[in-house]
């Protein structure tokens, strides 16, 4: 069975004098959930928006659900939710019946699937308020709302989080993560956050200028960024011995710049200076090292010259 | 397409805007059968509910009305990007298109009959109807407001294609206002001098409707009725998925 939910093959997209989208390749995999990560103007909205039919590309493929063809592409954006840029709502009806609008233009026939929207995302107490007195987080829980109807499989999510304040941040990333956990939801989600992100994504797609410049797993970019002490010294293999059995330890890594990443004696650095200093070894370099995911993206994208 | 239909309708219903739109036409519709009660008792000139009627038809007051109609209405999704959530949830194009443009077209046919009804109303009331008001009359009254829907419909159908084009409310709202305008200096102008728009805006919906309500119709006249309208609607429904299928949704 095909576990990839979308894929896109050299998908481009230009406008007038730029290249939004440069032969971008990605494939989204089943029940995991992607953190889409660029600055402003590197092509994630227009991403999302060629994807959810808003836009049409210049050349490549959109593979949803393995479904390539335009009348069969709009057949399985049904089984997806989408809230790009910002909530699509009617500002003259409550929050109800917003709900109750969607339910009726997706057909979907239990009535009761409103009400458990509304709870989900915390606004079925909104009453007889109408959505453009509505705040701009409330306008956001209510889009993600919308979103949940029909229990589509794959969510694309643009900037979910703006407007919300801190309590509801954390509850609508704990809301995805429960949601991809327990209903195997496939999410792509965007934002400028990257700490939330970090914390709810499983996976990093980073995209710059129109382009895909990685695509790193949760495990590998924890391993890129761990916390560790960055040793260079003239010979490697000697400061590896010193490790071993000075100071009795095997967690560390030599990397193929013939650097060495020790994760022990964080706190004590001075302890491993005494130690390669034991062995005669002449220190090149050593301090703290480690990324977060902010870090690794700047890192990533060419530095701060390029931010 | 159904379930779109349903949610138009639904959306209609929740809209305060055609309540509004219903109270300013019957305000102003008022406004007008009084103010036009003194010119219309002048010797050689009686009022009659029949001739109110038949007048109010061809008054272009009720366009404008529409003209905001269709911004509040369909203008509004672009403008609250409504239509971008149904096209992401897999509905066609054209689907929105049709769904859209049936629901405010026959709204639109019903909200420009209040004119001219309520009108008459008011001058029935206060002078009579003028003749004997037997089954003819009310088979000439239903023929009338039928065929003045059909034509309505058509007109309306313009405004969708407005509305697609444009994009937005304020758009749509100018264009729409401009629209009658324009039709009526072009009639007169261009119109008088080259035979064939003259007889393109003869056979238009907007003209068509001073033939509606004469006391008989032939058979020819009913059958361009119809053709009139339901060539304005392919033509504007064609337009707006033109303009709307190939277009980038903001």
């Amino acid at each position: 069975m095909n576990d990839y939910i979308l894929q896109t093959i050299g998908l481009t997209k230009k406008y007038a004098n730029m290249v939004a989208l440069d032969h971008v390749d990605i494939t989204i995999q089943k029940g995991r959930i992607y953190g889409f990560i660029g600055q402003n103007g590197a092509g994630k909205t227009t991403f999302m928006r060629l994807v959810s039919g808003l836009s049409l590309p210049d050349s490549g493929d959109i593979i949803l659900f393995g479904k390539t063809q335009k009348k069969e592409l709009e057949k399985q954006r049904k089984r997806m939710g989408c809230m790009i840029e910002y909530p699509a709502l009617y500002p003259y009806m409550t929050a109800r019946d917003n709900l109750e609008a969607m339910r009726i233009a997706q057909g979907i026939p239990n009535k009761n699937v409103v009400e458990d929207c509304l709870k989900i995302v915390g606004l079925h107490d909104t009453g007889k308020k109408k959505v453009q007195n509505f705040s701009l987080g409330m306008k956001q829980r209510l889009g993600i709302a919308a979103t949940l109807l029909g229990e589509p499989e794959f969510l694309m999510l643009d900037e979910p989080t703006n407007g919300l304040d801190p309590v509801s941040m954390v509850e609508i990333r704990e809301l995805l993560k429960k949601l991809a956990y327990e209903k195997q939801l496939t999410i792509l989600v965007s934002s400028h956050i990257l700490s939330e992100l970090y914390q709810l994504a499983t996976n990093y797609i980073f995209l710059h200028h129109g382009k895909i410049i990685k695509e790193i797993s949760k495990e590998r970019l924890d391993e890129c960024c761990k916390k560790h002490i960055f040793i260079l010294v003239d010979d490697v293999s000697r400061a590896a011995m010193a490790l071993e059995r000075v100071l009795n330890t095997r967690n560390y890594k030599v990397m193929p710049d013939q650097s060495i990443q020790l994760y022990d004696y964080i706190d004590d650095m001075q302890k491993v200076i005494l130690a390669l200093n034991e062995q005669k070894l002449s220190i090149k370099n050593i301090g703290l090292a480690g990324d977060n995911l902010e870090d690794y993206f700047i890192n990533t994208i060419g530095g701060m010259g390029n931010v | 397409m159904f379930n779109l239909i349903k949610t138009e309708l639904f959306k209609l219903r929740r809209q305060k805007i055609i309540i509004v739109l219903v109270m300013v036409v019957m305000a102003i519709s008022a406004f007008s059968a009084y103010s036009e009660i003194n010119l219309l008792t002048e010797p050689g000139n009686p009022v009659r509910g029949r001739d109110s009627f038949a007048n109010a038809f061809q008054d272009i007051f009720m366009l404008f009305v529409i003209a905001a109609f269709s911004g509040f209405y369909i203008g509004s999704d672009f403008s609250n990007r409504t239509i971008q959530a149904e096209l992401s949830k897999g509905h066609r194009r054209l689907d929105i298109i049709f769904s859209k443009a049936f629901v405010f077209c026959i709204s639109a046919g019903f909200i420009m009959l209040l004119y001219p009804v309520t009108v008459c109303l008011i001058h029935t009331i206060k002078f009579g109807w003028g003749d004997l008001f037997n089954m003819q009359e009310v088979l000439y009254l239903l023929r009338v407001s039928f065929l003045g829907i059909v034509l309505n419909i058509g007109t309306a159908s313009i405004y969708v294609c407005f509305a697609f084009l444009c994009k937005d409310i304020p758009k749509t709202i100018c264009v729409c206002f401009a629209f009658p305008i324009l039709f009526s200096v072009i009639d007169s102008t261009i119109g008088k001098k080259i035979d064939l728009v003259g007889r393109l805006f003869e056979y238009s919906t907007l003209s068509q409707l001073k033939y509606i309500v004469n006391d008989n119709l032939s058979i020819s006249t009913i059958l361009i009725v119809f053709l009139s309208s339901c060539i304005t609607i392919f033509i504007s429904i064609t337009l707006s998925g033109y303009f709307f299928s190939n277009t980038e949704i903001k």
